[in-house]
């Protein structure tokens, strides 16, 4: 009796300890890819965006359920013509090499992001509407060159997250981060991993978790088998065909739990618009009308995701939704119109893809032979995919790149979903406009609805834009994909954006709780 | 494990000598297997029908069932329809390879055979050096200069089995040409060329075939390898190599994807070499048990 009291009373003391343990374990974090950088301004990809999250943070933020909060900025307010806003910035806070982050470290950031010489690859939108940034005591100032209506969302993207002076000086950022986040940079090993410490030193709420070791593989099975085997304690995406191996009832089930997320990532397909016949719009309505939208979802998402039938995702208000029958295969008309542009006979045309994509391209090539064309499909890894897909007119004529398959995500803010795809200013290899689109009039909209303070005249623009794009189809939509994610069961905490990244800052491990 | 399994059935073989082709197990495998092949090849399309590309996106990764033995893809395609399109891809490389390999390695072997020393040591010096390269890694480096498709993926497997050749016709040219029937023929006045090809090579022809056989082998698993790695056959051919990389991304929701392709490029691989070894038994007295 005595030995089992003592056992209890020693189990008793050591049970915090052990807690503490399974706590200090790392909390491996597997994507699909590497990160593209640490420097936050300078990309665009929403794997990145999950690695430097937990790294930095911006002047206002988005909680889970998409309502903003503050940030680095205890509270903000606008001007009457609402072109110069006013943040306070939090006190006492400090980035991660022990600089102080005020007001006047959050200027030189910002007016890095706005800096035209720097040209960061993630900053256009910035450079387009700020005007200019100044400090104002502890507070500070930001002009708008023009009225920007969803100027408040652009401060919670990570793009614009703070980072340090001392590490820009330095030229570190782009293999260092270094930012005020809940956990701090130690090392990006190149094709292994990116580890992260807790932040000992963060203003906020401690981190549960000691650290977190960021993992990828481009493989879909190689990241379920490490949810599996606990290699992995999150993983995103996970592929929807593994969503049924995680039901209920099934023996994985007690492993791991697969969640989903309503996305905004839009998959598509980028025309080029200056290489015969694809400079056709009537060529290009036709293919965008032989493909079966539901049956993408249905074969290749399993369900998870919608059909994408016009160039505005169904989170934004102003979104036209895909209409009866929009979302199937309209052969006949296709037909018709490719009679019309004199191509009954078909043609010939490539894509360039980056590997997880390649399904979507299969299939396409399967619907788009009813009408004759040809699809050759060129796999690529993703550096040379980025070279190829923003290459100039000129290299793409050459290589006779006709179409790039990829995805833009980019929730709750119509400009960023039509801005950097549409505007003239945005064509490759400057932006993400990669089939060269060429529209004064969209472009002139575009500015018109971004301006635009008032909901009904700003939702009247927007469905004109979507309906001039629909008829001149310089992309083609296809659908929105859910973002699925794999968590081990006992971890909780973890949820994802709606861009499609993963928040892990606030993980705990059912121990510890 | 199935190439020791297929062993000890050709040992269990040998001890029925009552069964027809048992004292060639090794051949008798290997014919039926290949025979099985060709068959499927020549008329399994027309038994089963339909079209190998056609998707059905609404039916995707359906299990191994009586309309679907072989299952589904990911894109709703018949596995088995796939497969038997995809034999006959594999008989076409292997046809393109060897056309290219020994129709290239054969003649400059047979050259070097008869040729002066100096240029014999030449020839076979360069052909040792491509010998000793990593034949896959050979042809990466092929493919990646002319880019992927299953044509330059053929290329690139026979350039590294060219020496092969070359190193086995100079062989049996060398062992022929002292023959006292290639002296009479020189002292009656015969061309070099003519003795070459119309009488050493001809005696070379059984070996050489037994190499080809042999080869076959190499060519499925090397054209397979590089449609794996997206550098051979492209979408949407059947091609099994790239069939088995389209159902890697279920692994571990649906086997049958990648399982028969695996299966069928095993059973050609073992019915090639089992042909090859019975005929190197049957042919060649010295390797007989």
């Amino acid at each position: 009796m005595l030995r089992f009291t003592a056992g209890l009373v020693c189990v008793a003391l050591l049970a915090p300890f052990a807690a503490r343990a399974a706590d200090d374990a790392p909390l491996t974090v597997m994507l699909s890819e590497p990160p593209r950088t640490m420097d936050p301004a300078d990309q665009n990809a929403t794997e990145t965006a999950s690695v430097l999250e937990p790294f930095y943070e911006t002047l206002l933020k988005r909680d889970a359920q998409g309502t903003i909060q503050p940030g680095l900025a205890t509270s903000w307010r606008p001007s009457a013509d609402r072109l110069v806003w006013t943040f306070s910035i939090r006190p006492g806070v400090r980035f991660h090499d022990g600089a102080p982050c005020d007001a006047a470290a959050v200027t030189r950031s910002l007016q890095r992001l706005i800096d035209r010489k720097v040209a960061l690859a993630g900053a256009s939108v910035y450079r387009a509407v700020i005007a200019s940034v100044r400090q104002d005591g502890e507070a500070v100032v930001v002009i708008l060159a023009r009225p920007y209506a969803d100027f408040l969302s652009l401060v919670t993207l990570v793009q614009s997250a703070i980072v340090s002076p001392i590490a820009v000086e330095g030229g570190e950022l782009s293999h260092r981060a270094d930012g005020t986040g809940p956990f701090r940079f130690v090392s990006w090993r190149a094709g292994e991993n990116v580890f992260a410490t807790r932040n000992r030193g963060y203003w906020g709420v401690a981190p549960a978790i000691a650290a977190i070791d960021w993992r990828w593989s481009p493989e879909p099975s190689v990241l379920n088998m490490a949810l599996q085997t606990g290699d992995a304690d999150v993983v995103i995406p996970l592929a929807p065909v593994f969503g049924r191996v995680y039901a209920p009832g099934q023996s994985a089930a007690a492993l791991a739990t697969v969640k989903r997320q309503r996305s905004a990532a839009l998959f598509w397909l980028a025309l080029n618009t200056r290489l015969k016949p694809l400079d056709d719009a009537r060529v290009r309505r036709a293919l965008s009308l032989a493909i079966d939208r539901r049956a993408l979802v249905t074969g290749l998402l399993d369900g998870f995701g919608a059909p994408a039938c016009h160039a505005l995702t169904p989170d934004v208000p102003d979104a036209l939704p895909c209409g009866a029958g929009e979302d199937r295969a309209r052969i006949d008309m296709a037909r018709a119109l490719l009679k019309e542009a004199g191509q009954e006979k078909g043609f010939s045309v490539s894509v360039v893809v980056q590997e997880p994509e390649e399904p979507i391209a299969e299939a396409l090539q399967a619907m788009w032979r009813p009408l004759g064309v040809v699809l050759s499909i060129r796999r690529q890894e993703a550096g040379v995919w980025v070279q190829s897909a923003f290459a100039p007119p000129e290299e793409k004529a050459r290589e006779e790149t006709g179409m790039a398959l990829t995805s833009w995500s980019a929730p709750y803010v119509s400009d960023l979903q039509l801005r950097p795809l549409y505007t003239t200013g945005n064509s490759a290899p400057h932006g993400a406009n990669l089939g060269f689109y060429n529209n004064a009039e969209i472009d002139r909209m575009i500015d018109a609805a971004a301006q635009d303070n008032q909901p009904a005249s700003r939702h009247e623009t927007l469905l004109a834009i979507q309906s001039t794009l629909d008829r001149d189809a310089p992309i083609v939509p296809l659908f929105t994909r859910d973002t699925l994610y794999g968590v081990r069961n006992g971890i909780s905490g973890i949820w994802a954006a709606t861009e499609g990244s993963i928040r892990v800052v606030d993980a705990r491990r059912a121990q510890a709780q | 494990m199935i190439t020791m399994g297929i062993q000890r059935l050709a040992r269990l073989l040998r001890r029925l000598p009552a069964l027809p082709g048992a004292k060639e197990p090794e051949l008798l495998i290997g014919a039926v297997l290949c025979g099985v092949a060709v068959l499927a090849a020549l008329f399994g399309p027309m038994l089963l029908g339909g079209d190998p590309a056609a998707q059905d996106l609404f039916h995707v990764l359906q299990p191994p069932s009586w309309s679907h033995p072989c299952g589904t893809d990911a894109f709703g395609r018949d596995i088995l329809l796939r497969l038997v399109y995809g034999l006959r891809l594999t008989i076409m490389e292997i046809a393109v390879s060897l056309v290219v390999a020994a129709g290239v390695g054969v003649p400059v072997g047979l050259c070097a055979g008869m040729a002066p020393a100096w240029l014999d040591s030449a020839i076979m010096t360069v052909s040792d050096v491509v010998f000793a390269f990593p034949g896959l890694i050979l042809a990466l480096l092929v493919v990646s200069l002319m880019g992927p498709g299953l044509f330059h993926a053929l290329l690139a497997i026979a350039a590294f089995s060219i020496p092969v050749y070359i190193r086995l016709a100079r062989n049996l040219t060398v062992s022929l040409r002292h023959s006292v029937w290639v002296e009479a023929l020189q002292v009656l006045g015969a061309s070099r060329a003519r003795i070459l090809f119309l009488h050493i090579l001809p005696n070379a022809a059984t070996p050489l075939l037994v190499q080809a056989t042999l080869s076959s082998g190499t060519v499925v698993l090397s054209a397979a390898s590089l449609s794996f790695l997206g550098l051979g056959a492209q979408p949407p051919l059947p091609e099994w190599g790239t069939m088995m990389s389209d159902g890697r991304n279920a692994l571990g929701a649906a086997f049958w994807p990648c399982l028969f392709p695996g299966l069928a490029i095993a059973a050609a691989v073992i019915g090639l070499n089992c042909l090859g070894d019975g005929l190197r038994d049957r042919f060649d007295s010295s390797s007989r048990r």
